[in-house]
């Protein structure tokens, strides 16, 4: 009789045990296929960058002249959902939400004129010196230089946007949150 | 079946039901999650959330008349650019007290209706670099942010119908804009919140 209350005894704590695992694997399970639906949204970002070339010619006898461009350049950032790493750790009685996602990168961009617009269709603007201005030149430049100036900072804004969806999604289950973005 | 075969089937049961018992409460538990969104409102755990970043520039103009229409005596001369003011913006774009967002917005989140959720705003607004030409006043230009009455000027309305013009706000065809883009994005926060379906 003995041996069999000890048998019930570990059947009760292997049925705990089997609880355990099963609810951690569902908890991680859940958050992850949350994660993988909702989140190929916040796991991208488009940046746009929009920049003008202006020329003003004032001339006393015939009318002034003007030329006004704009260029858009739209830059796509982000990394893949699939690769990120999800896990539910408990440690010291706490339960952690531990998150290793990719680095966003730059994925690819594309530029075209938004507006064009002048005194009259054959002005073309010249600079101090007398040369006609290379205005595609200038603004793919100008666009480039944007892009390269402002590529942190959109980065770190699809980090940050991803960052506080996982604050979101790790306090609603009462987690801490251990977020790191590695390659 | 004896006394003690009773014994041991009665207490394999009661572990079992026990088991059971404790499986389903903690499952039913972890479905609707620790914290509701009463209490994301009120513990603002995120505030506000950026989802697009833009540059882009100002153009404000003044305009006058043609130089050979002048002498004419008529009363509509044809107008044409005299100056140009340029200024070039970082502009940050999403959407501020997530909270007030989520208890507004939740029933038609948690449907996946995110036409239904409102559309984002500028959040962060720095100016670059100015410049001016032709007839336009260099320090109205430096300063037209700043009305005389010390109210800030339109410019974020500006900047948003420029982009409206420039078919990124709504996008077109084929191409979601700015607006669909944040729309989802703010569906996601706010879905971690639903209380099924998660």
């Amino acid at each position: 009789m003995i041996f069999k209350i000890h048998f019930l005894i570990w059947l009760l704590i292997f049925s705990f045990l089997c609880i355990g695992c099963y609810q951690k694997q569902t908890i991680e399970n859940k958050i992850k296929s949350t994660v993988i639906r909702n989140s190929p949204h916040l796991a991208q970002m488009e940046a746009s960058y929009s920049l003008g070339y202006i020329h003003f010619d004032s001339n006393y006898i015939t009318s002034d002249d003007f030329f006004i461009r704009r260029d858009l350049a739209r830059v796509a950032y982000g990394y893949n959902l699939a690769d990120a790493k999800i896990s539910v750790v408990e440690e010291n009685g706490k339960k952690i939400l531990f998150v290793k996602l990719p680095e966003p990168k730059y994925i690819m961009h594309d530029m075209k004129t938004l507006h064009l617009e002048t005194t009259h269709k054959g002005f073309k603007p010249k600079d101090k010196d007398g040369n006609l201005v290379d205005i595609d030149k200038y603004l793919t430049k100008r666009l480039e230089q944007a892009i390269e100036k402002y590529e942190q900072k959109s980065i770190d804004t699809t980090k940050q946007l991803s960052k506080q969806y996982f604050e979101a999604l790790a306090f609603r289950y009462g987690f801490d949150l251990n977020l790191e973005f590695k390659n | 079946m004896n006394l003690n075969a009773m014994k041991i089937v009665a207490l394999f049961s009661i572990a079992i039901v026990i088991a059971g018992g404790l499986w389903f409460f903690s499952s039913k538990r972890q479905d609707i999650g620790i914290n509701s969104s009463a209490d994301f409102i009120e513990n603002k755990p995120i505030d506000q959330i950026i989802t697009t970043f833009a540059y882009m520039p100002f153009i404000d103009y003044k305009m006058g008349t043609l130089k050979r229409e002048i002498f004419k005596f008529k009363e509509n001369k044809q107008e044409i650019v005299k100056g140009i003011c340029y200024k070039e913006y970082e502009v940050g774009i999403g959407y501020d007290n997530i909270g007030n967002l989520m208890k507004e917005y939740m029933m038609p989140a948690c449907n996946g209706e995110y036409q239904k959720m409102p559309e984002p705003e500028i959040l962060l607004l720095s100016p670059t670099t100015t410049r001016c030409e032709g007839n336009y006043d260099p320090e109205e230009c430096y300063n037209w942010n700043k009305s005389d009455n010390g109210n800030e000027r339109p410019v974020k309305r500006r900047l948003l119908a420029q982009l409206d013009k420039d078919r990124l706000w709504y996008g077109k065809t084929g191409d979601n804009g700015i607006v669909q883009k944040s729309q989802i994005a703010l569906v996601d926060f706010v879905k971690i919140y639903c209380n099924q379906g998660e």
